[in-house]
């Protein structure tokens, strides 16, 4: 079974935060389950973060066009906020 | 000859008491193996008898199944048969100088052309051909690799060459494992072949012992192109899913391997287009099984987003053995009803429970539904079904076409040149026929999604689903000496061409492959850095990658390529690509290999110190100073 993952939106009221929020929970955490691992370890610009929503829609996330500036302002919002402090999961084997 | 119609079939099978009882509708039970019906399992008619050498009756029962191409690397203890292929005159042995090459590149011609792919060479190889052996049986690749030796010969001698069981260290990727002797040779080297051909269809390795002997060794016909047993779902079954289909208000299908491996394309996308019900693939899809420029098209299932609750997933031929990619691709759309259907009953129930297993062939499954919904939903039913949905997939298929549009413009002119970049400029000059063999790590979308792929369009073949690096260069290369008409080209990762495979072009240099072969140069192994550095830690933090960075000793792969007589071009400025594509394909035109080294950005989330690496100096440690 899909196991629901919590995403935390930080930034507020702000409604592109919101809309990011809504948008990043139901395109982004389909495959990346550590989303809020990876949000609290990644400290990026909002430059770095939208070439990474880039990155994922031309990789295959299906964010809209209209929807770009949203997640990519959630992401700006939420990430970077903790020190990691333990070690990654294991990961499957991938190369190349 | 005339295709039974649905009735037909349902008349037939209850005359025969196959199809009556068979397969409940609600069961996660695979049919009963009883439903198969196998056809060429033995071969029709007679056999010619052969009179010669043992050697000689394996080539010559090659021959009679259409087999014309042999794969050798280089070994003593084949005279009888190297004098069997020069006395026949016209069969090509393509030599690879290793043998893990040369099963990839039986695995590629098998894959684009249907033949069987055979190959011998020495028994001591048996070790260096198992990495592709594994590829060849992940993708379930009919190829029969045959050894030097006899089986058991010298068995617990330890003697020079030699272990145990020499086939041993094969069987978990083999379908079959046997001894080419002079015994019953040619029966055996049938049975291997149907083996192999299955279903599940995979490599069969066989000791090849048989030599000068003379024997007198029975020939059969064989037809490759229905060597693999044929079966065909029950009708209720079909009737069934036909139901849910035209009900279903959010239905998905998955399209799978097995579609590429019949060739069921257009049959796949007339079904889809019936009641305009969205396409997806897995992420380790092994060919383009549906075109990826069409309105239904809507991508990798685990990225699904419409419909976000399915009432009805239906996979055709998927395996889904990827993991949890795949099984979250499954559940991401809690749909209500799964249906698997698949040619090979080992995939059914496997890696999930559907609703329902299907045993059929592919073509005859999608004919059977196809068949069933016409009868089931009047035309004008189909039409408002078809319309309505076709408006909904298409507002999403458009609109993320639009974001990729974005995503390609944002960085187009960077250099060095973003993957997208290279996928627009291949799909501009390349022939609609193209054929796409990419070694690639999950990055590969970004290319797939600018090329036109699927289809009528360009095909591609791989990335291997075993994805044990070292397979694509000579897997391209079979592909080629498949489809000599075709433009072959071989996208491939600097890291993965490390895995022991600029030796393939010799054999690309040898028998003039006129291939393109594209190397995306990141100077890393970047998939494995990125899924490493996902989720923190320490070396994250630390910013640095113990063994991601390939940049020193920076590989001139042009080099490489110019030391076995062939062009080598290096691409850094995103201008520069376009020329450079065109002077390549002059190249292929004129019958030479061109290797383009493309510098391309390293992406996902960055490391602060990307170039580090442990280092190590063994001239620096050296405590005595050497002679010179």
């Amino acid at each position: 079974m899909s196991m629901p993952i919590a995403v935390h939106a930080q930034g507020g009221d702000d409604p592109q935060v919101e809309k990011g929020r809504g948008v990043v929970a139901q395109v982004c955490t389909t495959c990346h389950t550590t989303l809020g691992r990876m949000l609290q370890v990644h400290k990026q610009t909002r430059e770095q973060w939208r070439e990474l929503v880039f990155f994922m829609i031309s990789r295959g996330a299906q964010v809209m066009p209209d929807e770009i500036d949203a997640v990519t302002a959630f992401l700006v919002a939420n990430s970077g906020r903790e020190r990691p402090a333990a070690r990654s999961p294991a990961q499957p084997d991938a190369r190349k | 000859m005339r295709r039974p119609s649905r009735r037909d079939f349902l008349a037939a099978g209850a005359a025969s008491g196959i199809a009556l009882g068979m397969a409940p509708v609600i069961a996660a039970e695979p049919q009963d193996a009883s439903a198969s019906s196998p056809e060429n399992s033995l071969p029709k008619g007679e056999p010619t008898i052969y009179k010669g050498t043992a050697a000689g009756a394996v080539l010559a029962q090659l021959r009679a199944a259409g087999v014309r191409t042999l794969f050798h690397t280089n070994t003593s203890g084949f005279v009888p048969f190297w004098e069997a292929i020069y006395a026949a005159g016209d069969v090509q042995v393509i030599n690879m100088t290793h043998e893990g090459q040369a099963v990839a590149a039986a695995a590629g011609y098998t894959m684009a052309s249907r033949n069987l792919g055979f190959f011998f060479g020495s028994h001591v190889g048996i070790p260096n051909a198992l990495s592709n052996t594994y590829n060849a049986w992940k993708d379930r690749v009919p190829l029969v690799l045959t050894f030097s030796g006899g089986q058991g010969d010298g068995d617990g001698s330890d003697t020079f060459e030699s272990w145990d069981n020499t086939l041993g260290p094969t069987e978990a990727f083999t379908r079959w494992t046997g001894d080419l002797g002079s015994q019953d040779v040619t029966e055996m080297l049938r049975r291997a072949i149907k083996f192999a051909f299955g279903p599940p269809s995979g490599p069969v390795t066989m000791t090849f012992g048989a030599g000068g002997e003379k024997v007198e060794a029975p020939i059969y016909a064989i037809d490759l192109a229905t060597m693999r047993a044929r079966s065909r779902a029950p009708a209720d079954v079909i009737e069934q899913i036909a139901r849910w289909l035209i009900e279903a208000e959010h239905p998905l299908f998955v399209v799978g391997s097995q579609v590429g491996i019949e060739g069921a394309y257009a049959d796949m996308l007339a079904l889809a287009e019936k009641l305009s019900v969205p396409v997806a693939e897995t992420m380790h899809s092994l060919y383009a099984n549906f075109p990826n420029d069409h309105p239904l098209f809507v991508g990798e299932l685990q990225a699904q987003r419409y419909p976000r609750q399915q009432d009805l997933l239906i996979s055709f031929g998927e395996s889904f053995t990827a993991g949890r990619e795949d099984e979250r691709g499954l559940t991401a759309g809690s749909p209500r009803r799964v249906v698997h259907i698949s040619h090979d009953p080992e995939a059914l129930g496997r890696s999930f429970v559907p609703d329902v297993n299907v045993l059929s062939d592919l073509r005859a499954a999608i004919r059977d539904l196809s068949d069933a919904v016409d009868a089931l939903a009047t035309r004008d039913r189909i039409s408002r079904i078809r319309s309505a949905r076709l408006a909904q997939v298409s507002a999403l298929t458009s609109s993320l076409k639009q974001s990729r549009e974005i995503a390609l413009r944002a960085n187009f002119d960077s250099s060095p040149l973003t993957w997208e970049r290279v996928g627009f400029e291949l799909e501009k000059v390349l022939d609609q026929d193209a054929v796409i063999v990419p070694e690639l790590g999950t990055q590969y979308y970004k290319i797939y999604r600018q090329l036109k792929l699927g289809g009528t369009n360009k095909q591609r073949i791989g990335r291997t689903k075993g994805d044990a690096l070292g397979w694509g260069m000579s897997a391209a290369f079979g592909v080629n000496l498949a489809l000599p008409d075709r433009q072959v080209v071989a996208l491939q990762g600097d890291g993965g061409f490390l895995f022991n495979q600029s030796e393939t072009l010799w054999s690309i240099a040898r028998y003039e492959a006129p291939m393109l072969i594209v190397i995306m140069n990141n100077h890393s192994y970047n998939e494995s850095r990125a899924r490493n550095m996902l989720n923190g830690g320490t070396f994250y933090e630390a910013g640095k990658d113990f063994n991601g960075y390939l940049g020193d000793p920076n590989v001139e792969y042009t080099r490489i390529a110019e030391a076995y007589g062939l062009k080598g071009e290096k691409v850094t400025r995103a201008s520069d690509l376009a020329p450079a594509l065109q002077r390549g394909l002059r190249s292929m035109r004129d019958g030479k290999a061109v290797v383009l080294d493309i510098d391309v950005a390293v992406d996902g989330a960055p490391i602060s110190q990307p170039t580090w690496y442990q280092k190590h100096s063994i001239a620096e440690i050296r405590k005595k100073r050497l002679n010179g």
